[in-house]
């Protein structure tokens, strides 16, 4: 499993952390000014949280409110009645199972090929000096700057001439643009980290150059390829304006064009239906990434940090 | 251009790597790319397709005289010059703050990456509640808790700025601070040792020895920040689609506005095309600064 590849880190004192030296004389000095250090950095990481947790909470709440509690006041983050109206009029009379499945279709789908593509390229990136390469790698670089808006227009005709447009297919080949470029210069990173002398070794052993990649680069590139899955499925999950314009049946629509459905001010926006959907849609993103957080660190500084 | 050439160890098989790659993005990307370009240089509406034509620099001269649009590269400039610089030092003083072994802090750490996943969209929709005038906890907490006036978040144009901002970095000192705090593990314990012996203060060993070694992580955050914040979209599109009027109306969303609301095709591909020439020159110059900074350091 790639959990286990983590060295153990011994648990050094942290540079920051200070522990102030005992001296014979001022050890209880010494305490309190530890206490109170101590107390402060509480107090820093308690406004923090509160920062960052407080509008999490009341998404949460939102998702168990009835409509009558919208506007409570004072506002209710747990809410007086707790409701699950929400989640059944999505799931039950929206459809929102299918918009779900759809998204684990597209994130599945859109996530392979990207890793396949992605691998194979960044192996080649990483392992041969070849005229043309920097620029290649250059090219992919610049194309993390083009807004989406851009490429779109031009994008929605060409998948209109291939008569994939509202398919699964052409969404998951149009996500490509986002993914690739993050893929592969994730990976990169992890391939250089990877010694040469370990392939040279399997090629000198009798492997070519396909099954030294195959047999021996491969496995050691496990938690890599983990870490960068999860980071090029969460793009996938999330992305909300590929899916709007390529998909216009709710037969391919992905959870965030559902989401977008709910607002409607004219009727009054669903905002429970809206909250429950994506606490739904956040845990499965969420469970991944605090698992593979050590590797996605890594992986997004290009191997500047070693996770 | 590029000649293939076979080597032991590159040419032709390091071609062949590529060549997945290569043919998705040529029919995904660079015909796209070089379509748009195309496109800016004709009038170009879906709605009327007879009356489509070359136009020559007739988008770029409408784009000197659009008001709207100097509105809109204005207002992706100032995200960018607010957002990056207060996420990274709010980000990098969260991770300095959940650096310390502690108890408890391990939780803290999983919790405070939480934001990164909850989608874009989302995070507007849950923000727009949140900043209702009327019915809205941050008004509420302003009003009732802390006896300040409610803000008119979503409907005056400088709160509306406010708010997209605080949405904003609602989401990406999470970033940030994960990053960093990455970077803080590697750094170098001996020579911090080294530093406290020599008997240097807390201040000056931030400044002069974890600032400059965490420089190499606070390059690659501060480029891809900056990146990110140019192409802000679906957070506006969700929080205030732009408004009121155009005040939170960044280039993305006005190209977006252009092309898939009035169908003006040709001049959405050409002010796109203007940002992208932006990012790559803010983001050369940023790497040029950076990369000068380390070697002062």
């Amino acid at each position: 499993m790639a959990l286990k590849l983590q060295e153990a880190r011994p648990q050094e004192i942290r540079p920051s952390a200070t522990v102030p030296k005992e001296n014979r004389l001022g050890l209880t000095r010494g305490r309190w000014k530890r206490f109170g250090y101590n107390s402060l950095v509480y107090l820093g990481v308690l406004f923090f949280m509160a920062w960052t947790l407080i509008p999490l909470l009341w998404l949460i709440g939102t998702a168990f409110k009835l409509p009558r509690d919208y506007t409570a006041d004072p506002p209710q983050i747990i809410p007086s009645e707790i409701s699950f109206d929400g989640f059944t009029n999505a799931f039950g009379n929206f459809n929102a199972g299918n918009y779900l499945l759809n998204s684990i279709l597209i994130t599945a789908g859109s996530t392979v090929l990207a890793i396949v593509i992605g691998l194979l390229a960044s192996y080649s990136f990483s392992r041969f000096k070849f005229r043309g390469s920097r620029a290649a790698s250059l090219g992919l670089l610049a194309l993390r700057m083009f807004p989406v808006v851009v490429l779109a227009i031009p994008l929605f005709i060409i998948l209109k001439t291939l008569g994939l447009l509202n398919t699964l297919v052409g969404i998951i080949l149009a996500m490509q643009l986002i993914q690739l470029p993050y893929v592969v210069w994730m990976m990169k990173g992890f391939f250089d980290d990877l010694p040469i002398e370990l392939e040279e070794a399997g090629q000198v052993d009798g492997c070519t150059r396909l099954g030294a990649f195959r047999r021996i680069v491969l496995p050691l590139m496990a938690p890599g390829i983990v870490a960068t899955s999860t980071f090029a499925a969460v793009l996938a999950w999330n992305e909300f304006f590929l899916p709007l314009l390529l998909t216009q049946t709710d037969k391919t629509q992905p959870v965030p064009l559902l989401v977008a459905s709910f607002v409607d001010p004219a009727k009054g926006t669903l905002w429970a239906e809206i909250s429950a959907v994506s606490v739904v849609s956040i845990l499965p993103v969420l469970a991944f990434s605090l698992m593979m957080q050590r590797f996605l660190v890594r992986g997004l500084t290009g191997g500047a940090v070693k996770g | 251009m590029f000649k293939l050439r076979y080597r032991p160890d590159g040419g032709l098989t390091g071609w062949l790597f590529l060549t997945p790659l290569i043919v998705v993005l040529a029919v995904l990307a660079l015909i796209p790319v070089l379509y748009a370009l195309g496109l800016s240089f004709f009038d170009y509406n879906v709605l009327r397709p007879q009356q489509n034509k070359f136009s020559g620099l007739a988008n770029f001269n409408a784009m000197l005289q659009d008001e709207r649009f100097r509105t809109a590269l204005f207002n992706s400039f100032r995200y960018v010059v607010v957002c990056v610089p207060l996420s990274v030092v709010l980000g990098v003083l969260a991770a300095l703050l959940l650096d310390h072994e502690l108890p408890g802090m391990r939780i803290f750490r999983a919790l405070a990456i939480t934001p990164m996943m909850v989608m874009p969209l989302v995070v507007g929709l849950n923000f727009r509640m949140l900043f209702d005038y009327q019915d809205g906890l941050i008004n509420w907490l302003l009003s009732r808790v802390l006896w300040f006036e409610r803000v008119h978040w979503l409907d005056s144009p400088d709160g509306a700025f406010g708010a997209t901002v605080i949405m904003e970095l609602w989401c990406t000192i999470p970033f940030v601070m994960m990053l960093t705090l990455a970077g803080l593990k590697n750094l170098p314990v001996e020579v911090f040792d080294a530093a406290k012996v020599d008997g240097a203060g807390k201040f000056q060993m931030f400044f002069r020895l974890t600032l400059p070694l965490l420089m190499p992580v606070l390059t690659v955050v501060i480029l891809l920040r900056t990146l990110t914040t140019f192409k802000l979209f679906d957070q506006i599109y969700s929080l205030t689609e732009g408004g009121p009027g155009s005040a939170t109306e960044t280039i993305s969303y006005y190209a977006y506005v252009l092309g898939f609301k009035r169908f003006d095709m040709g001049y959405a591909a050409l002010i796109s095309y203007v940002l992208v020439f932006i990012i790559a020159v803010v983001c050369l110059v940023l790497l040029k600064i950076l990369q000068a900074e380390r070697k002062q350091a």
